[in-house]
């Protein structure tokens, strides 16, 4: 009977959205009031009852409802419990069902927080939500329902993938599609302003925490993926360029770029047109990254069994998006394009610098992911677009843009003096580069000039981040410390944490990526491993039984300076049901390294293959990413009052 | 049209916007052809339609009993074949958790003569149900001249 109820519960919402969405038409013959009003409960009810169905579906999982195909197929009766949730969106139907949860979810956080900005746009904006869950939910409904029945009815399920059964992505999937669908909301608004054919700075202000939120998410998710990989694919590696992390990484990378193109129309009031492409471009990039996962085109370890019906589905729905919302800004978007003069030294030019480097880095990565659907579909050759490609355009694009932010923080709108950056820049230069030369070249000894480079930069980006943080300190009238640090504005150190979580980012890549020590090898019982100052041995391997798996579990001593420190225990775990065989990397971290150890095959009764790998800074990557969050934190909670007293700053 | 000083200052901008983006394109062109890898069929290595030493891809199933690891270091060999024909295959390294014989799987590396195969990275299907695309094509293809037989 719960099944039954799920789907009429979507169903439901289905036609409540296709109400919603028909209020953009009544315009000219209902009251905005009236409208206003209807759509907020709308929105409410549509939230409400897909929240119910996604928790029937949940409640289907943890009774071990096998009735259901879905549930039959990613669950059995001895996962764990906190895995029987997670595997509701562990695979294809479950994970559109919580794509179109949160779409709702954004949808009725529209509609409580937005007193700022006009009914009529809040209206438009609820209408063009309503279409878009509209088509989500039929998609559900039509070509991936979980509630779907099979008979017979199984004694039990076929399990979850054990890939999944881990505690980095029971939060991995929310997080992302928080981020990824959060990119509808720009999108929204950019098709509401373009109907209205005018804009209110002011309305940009909000957009922009949206924005800042959905960034966030987007980023917070990426992160958690990428250190799930780290320790759960057991080959030490966290980014591979796979399609599925470009689908996720390209949406990034253009609302990063939209982020800081909202600056500029904010507060200078030009850009407004290409924030609006921006923002359905972003879009599009999201639903184009559904479309490359669902449809199973790319090879790809995301890629789940697949539809290819589905796939046609979306791109169908991808190219109607696109086309109209083009279509609209072709149309309506020359009023919205206002000219004002900036000098090549100003804030407005760097940031155009930013965006103009972060969308062809975008373009890019796109044109590598896609180029082998291209090439097979035309007949030209299958090919595939290695790592190496990415590698390359990344660092051939992004350094120079990393280079600009440190001048860029300390220019002023309209024009700046180059003697006001060189005097805020001249010392923190020189000091990086000695800073950067010791690191690379005495301490770790490289061989790339590359990595002196990427060094530099970073330590650049920290230091003058640092600096603009603390000139502001020492300007503010306020004697006590604490009033001081709480004085400056929270947009400095929005910006400054974020900037310097960069840093801390390509400080862990390029010391991990370039510096590693790695070690793969056949040992047998007794065998030493020696790496600096620190040797490992291995002591044996014990098996573990466990509910639903059965894991051999190396037993690995660590030494340093021939000082017993801890041991490692590495699994190989083989899962009852799939019959797949997992490895557990088991990793030792601090801030200056990470020691990573992994078994591979077992060759005889006491020999096995074995990875340890000695991974200096690695954490760096980690840490700059929580800076990067609590910086969007900042941005978001912050108080914007005090941005008076700080005018030479913006 | 006069070359006023508003003009030029117009076409510096429109020069210089070119110049950017031909810039970036080449890069990205540049990238992208010495990077692109081409998927071959083990019949296409024996047919020497494949290019020997120069980084390709091939795909195909491995054989059953063919695996033989090494037991003093990380040498493997193995076959990997469509319905047609099989290839030997070299591979040091470890193999992927979900590697095993009469599995579909896709590696990258180099020929090294029409029938040997010098493997630098091997990927296997990721889930139960999942085959690479290029591999699940690859079969349909040979299942069909397989039955027209």
């Amino acid at each position: 009977m719960i099944p039954e109820i799920g789907n009429i519960f979507l169903s439901i919402s289905a036609s409540i959205s296709l109400c919603l969405f028909s209020l953009i038409f009544i315009k000219r013959y209902v009251d905005i009031n009236f409208r206003y009003t209807l759509s907020k409960y709308l929105s409410i009810f549509i939230f409400f009852f897909i929240f119910v169905s996604f928790l029937l579906l949940s409640y289907a999982f943890l009774t071990d409802d096998f009735s259901l195909r879905y549930v039959a197929n990613n669950s059995n009766v001895s996962l764990e419990n906190v895995y029987k949730f997670s595997a509701v969106w562990g695979a294809h139907e479950g994970s559109i069902l919580l794509w179109v949860l949160v779409l709702s979810l954004w949808n009725f956080f529209i509609s409580i927080y937005s007193k700022t900005i006009p009914k009529s746009i809040v209206v438009d904006m609820l209408s063009i939500m309503g279409i878009l869950l509209l088509f989500f939910l039929l998609f559900i409904l039509f070509t991936s329902n979980p509630f779907d029945r099979i008979f017979p009815i199984p004694l039990n399920g076929r399990d979850l993938n054990p890939l999944l059964q881990d505690p980095g992505l029971i939060i991995h999937p929310p997080m992302l599609y928080i981020g990824y669908v959060g990119t509808s909301v720009p999108f929204v608004f950019a098709i509401a302003i373009l109907l209205k054919g005018n804009i209110n700075i002011s309305w940009i202000a909000w957009l922009r925490k949206w924005v800042i939120a959905t960034w966030l998410f987007l980023t917070f998710g990426i992160t958690l993926g990428s250190w799930w990989a780290y320790h759960e694919l057991g080959w030490g590696g966290w980014w591979f360029w796979d399609p599925v992390e470009n689908a996720s990484f390209m949406p990034w990378l253009a609302i990063t770029a939209l982020l800081h193109s909202l600056i500029v129309s904010e507060k200078r009031g030009i850009f407004i047109s290409w924030s609006i492409l921006l923002s359905i471009l972003t879009f599009s990039l999201s639903l184009l990254g559904t479309f490359l996962v669902r449809s199973g085109v790319l090879v790809s370890v995301h890629a789940f069994a697949n539809d290819p019906e589905r796939g046609l589905f979306i791109l169908l729905f991808l190219s109607v998006v696109i086309g109209l919302s083009l279509g609209l800004y072709y149309v309506k978007s020359p009023k919205l394009v206002f000219y004002k003069k900036y000098s090549i030294t100003s804030k407005e030019f760097m940031l155009l610098m930013n965006n103009l480097f972060l969308t062809i880095t975008t373009f890019a990565i796109l044109l590598g992911t896609l180029y082998p659907l291209i090439s097979s579909s035309l007949n030209i050759g299958k090919i595939s677009v290695g790592a190496p490609y990415f590698n390359f355009i990344f660092s051939a694009l992004m350094l120079p843009i990393i280079f600009l932010m440190s001048p860029a923080i300390f220019t002023s709108w309209k024009n700046t003096s180059y003697n006001k950056i060189q005097k805020k820049l001249f010392k923190i230069f020189f000091y990086s580069v000695i800073i950067s030369y010791i690191f690379a070249n005495i301490f770790f000894s490289t061989k790339f000039f590359i990595v002196n480079i990427a060094i530099f930069l970073a330590v650049f980006t920290v230091l003058s981040s640092l600096k603009r943080i603390i000139d502001i300190l020492n300007t503010t009238k306020q004697n006590f410390i604490i009033t001081k640090i709480i004085s400056v504005p929270s947009y400095v150190y929005a910006n400054s944490l974020a900037h310097i979580g960069i840093g801390f980012v390509i400080l862990g890549i390029t010391f991990s990526t370039y510096f590693s020590t790695q070690n793969e090898l056949v040992m047998n019982f007794g065998d030493k491993v020696n790496i600096k100052n620190i040797s490992i041995k291995f002591s044996g391997v014990k098996n573990i039984v466990s509910k639903n798996y059965i894991s051999q579990t190396g037993i690995f001593d660590y030494y340093e300076d021939k000082n017993y420190v801890l041991s490692f225990f590495p699994e190989k775990r083989s899962y009852n049901i799939q019959k797949n065989v997992m490895t557990e990397a088991a990793i030792s971290s601090n801030l200056f390294r990470d020691i990573y150890i992994a078994l591979g095959d077992k060759l005889s009764e006491n020999s096995w293959v074995v990875r340890i790998y000695y991974k200096p800074f690695i954490q760096l990557l980690w840490y700059g990413a929580a800076l990067m969050i609590l910086g969007g934190l900042f941005g978001i909670f912050g108080r914007y009052k005090s941005l008076k007293n700080f005018s030479d700053e913006l | 049209m006069k070359i006023t000083k508003k003009n030029k200052k117009l076409i510096t901008k429109y020069l210089v916007l070119f110049f950017a983006l031909s810039s970036f394109s080449a890069i990205i062109i540049y990238a992208l052809s010495k990077n692109m890898v081409y998927f071959y069929t083990p019949t296409q290595a024996i047919n020497n339609e494949a290019p020997i030493n120069l980084s390709i891809r091939i795909g195909g199933m491995v054989k059953i009993n063919s695996v033989k690891k090494s037991s003093s270091d990380l040498n493997v060999t193995f076959i990997v074949h469509d319905l047609n024909h099989k290839i030997f295959v070299h591979y040091e390294g470890i193999l992927p958790d979900l590697f095993s014989e009469g599995q579909g799987i896709i590696m990258t590396g180099k020929l090294i003569n029409q029938n040997n195969f010098l493997a630098t990275e091997v990927l296997a299907k990721h889930d139960e149900n999942y085959m690479p695309p290029e591999v699940a094509d690859m079969m349909k293809k040979d299942s069909e001249v397989f039955y027209k037989k």
